[in-house]
């Protein structure tokens, strides 16, 4: 699943506080044996995604949340999650933040937009960094959190890829990327 | 808001419809090149020769897909047979380049020409297509079947086994170092004609710029070969031109040109048969139609 030399390029970034959580998670699964899940995930279903992946390839994921102004009233989109992770031989052999593609030509973070235009630009800049989009996810925060946590019936381990399938039939996100054609109703 | 672009799925073909009603309206034909208006504008230098125009009517749009238009030269008076393998070669290179843009947002990558008013064109400046779109399209799922279920059987790659079984057959119309071109026992049109890589290569980004500039060369041999039978009489043929790729290594890329002409003066129709049933019928002997076109290839080579 992690590459025994697992690299974060750039731990100093401020995405990346968000994504350490994700990552404890993933070296627990890792680390533990095959019987152990988390919130709908184990380490069998996650491999057998990566070990299907082609190789090298980049997995992208953005999470948008809508945040308040100080006056209560102005909403703002603010990306709350913006990690790219390098996948090769199906282990994930580094992580870093979107503000680590500002390498590859990609705008501030502070400046992305949760539209189409920047989602592809994000994708341009992995590619030209790492290696092609296997599989870009961008989506808002609760649909985020609502598919991170899904168990399966008592706890078990949850179909996630079909989940997420679920969400974009029904516009809940959007999924992009070289390994995306096989979704049919 | 409802997508400008949307995905239909038929339940009962099992496949999706691009529903695209904005391009109802589209301009056909204007007095005005809109791909002349690039270089008018400024929006490409006075160095370059072959760029990419966006689709202004596109039939999909991201994240369903993304149109682009690919202009093949800067003088709109040439048509693609009077361009030199030079020419055409850059015109390989940007299909190389777009493909590696696309690949990596999108399943399926669809880089085509349909040239000729007979079928459609409504641009003479020389140029072709390109989607990005995130539905394999169904034939090309199809033949992605086949070398699935082939490789799994350990047959290996069904291409590279119809290649060597026409190679110096009487169904071989062209061939140089690095591609050969067929005109196949199960072609649809009369003239349809396979141009397949001689080693296995999935798609247009690992093709070597040798590989290219030979694809370059016997795209522009078989077209010209079409222009030549009967004596120009066929000329110029319209067709349908689209490199057939995928990300997958034990896939195999191959360019299928559907050339329209059956006969001087008559054309090949998809009609009921073909379009409702997807049944095909070939009213000529594909041999003989490869000889032809082979001869006519040999004798402007000449």
């Amino acid at each position: 699943m992690l590459a025994n030399e697992l690299v974060v390029l750039d731990a100093d970034s401020r995405l990346w506080q968000a994504a350490r959580s994700l990552l404890n998670a993933a070296l627990r699964l890792d680390q533990s044996d095959d019987a152990y899940s988390w919130h709908g995930w184990d380490k069998l279903q996650i491999n057998s995604f990566l070990k299907n992946l082609p190789s090298p390839c980049s997995l992208v994921v953005g999470v948008w949340k809508t945040v308040l102004a100080q006056d209560g009233e102005v909403e703002r989109e603010e990306l709350a999650l913006g990690i790219v992770c390098a996948v090769v031989e199906g282990e994930v052999h580094s992580i870093c933040t979107f503000e680590a593609l500002a390498a590859a030509g990609l705008k501030s973070v502070k400046e992305l937009e949760p539209g189409i235009d920047d989602a592809v630009e994000i994708m341009r800049a992995a590619r030209k960094l790492f290696a092609p989009v296997a599989w870009a996810l961008f989506i808002e925060k609760p649909a985020w959190d609502e598919w991170l946590f899904a168990g399966g019936d008592d706890g078990a381990v949850a179909n996630k890829g079909e989940l997420l399938a679920s969400y974009a039939r029904q516009g809940r996100c959007v999924l992009m990327g070289s390994q995306t054609g096989h979704h049919h109703p | 808001m409802e997508p400008a672009t949307k995905l239909t799925w038929n339940p009962i073909l099992r496949q999706y419809l691009v529903n695209a009603p904005q391009r109802m309206n589209r301009r056909e034909g204007s007095a005005a090149c809109p791909f002349c208006a690039d270089i008018v504008n400024g929006k490409v230098g006075p160095e370059t020769q072959v760029w990419l125009h966006p689709n202004d009517f596109p039939p999909l749009v991201a994240p369903v897909g993304e149109a682009y238009v690919v202009i093949y030269n800067r003088d709109h008076n040439r048509t693609f047979t009077e361009l030199t393998v030079d020419e055409v070669d850059a015109v390989t290179h940007l299909w190389r380049d777009l493909y590696r843009d696309l690949a990596s947002r999108y399943p399926a990558v669809m880089i085509f020409e349909n040239s000729g008013e007979a079928i459609g064109q409504t641009q003479h400046h020389p140029h072709g297509q390109a989607f990005g779109v995130s539905v394999i399209p169904p034939l090309l799922e199809r033949e992605l079947e086949t070398v699935l279920k082939d490789h799994s059987e350990g047959k290996g790659c069904p291409f590279c086994r119809a290649r060597e079984e026409m190679t110096n057959s009487d169904y071989q119309v062209a061939a140089n170092t690095t591609w050969q071109a067929f005109l196949p026992p199960y072609a649809r049109y009369p003239y349809e004609t396979h141009l397949y890589p001689r080693r296995h290569v999935p798609n247009l980004s690992l093709m070597q710029d040798h590989g290219l500039h030979d694809l370059a060369d016997i795209l522009l041999a078989v077209v010209r070969g079409y222009n030549a039978l009967y004596d120009g009489a066929m000329a110029p043929m319209p067709y349908l031109l689209g490199i057939h790729q995928l990300a997958d290594e034990r896939f195999h890329l191959h360019v299928e040109i559907l050339a329209i002409g059956r006969a001087p003066g008559k054309l090949k129709y998809a009609a009921s048969s073909e379009s409702i049933w997807g049944l095909w019928t070939n009213d000529s002997n594909p041999a003989q139609k490869a000889r032809e076109l082979r001869e006519a290839i040999a004798k402007i080579a000449v």
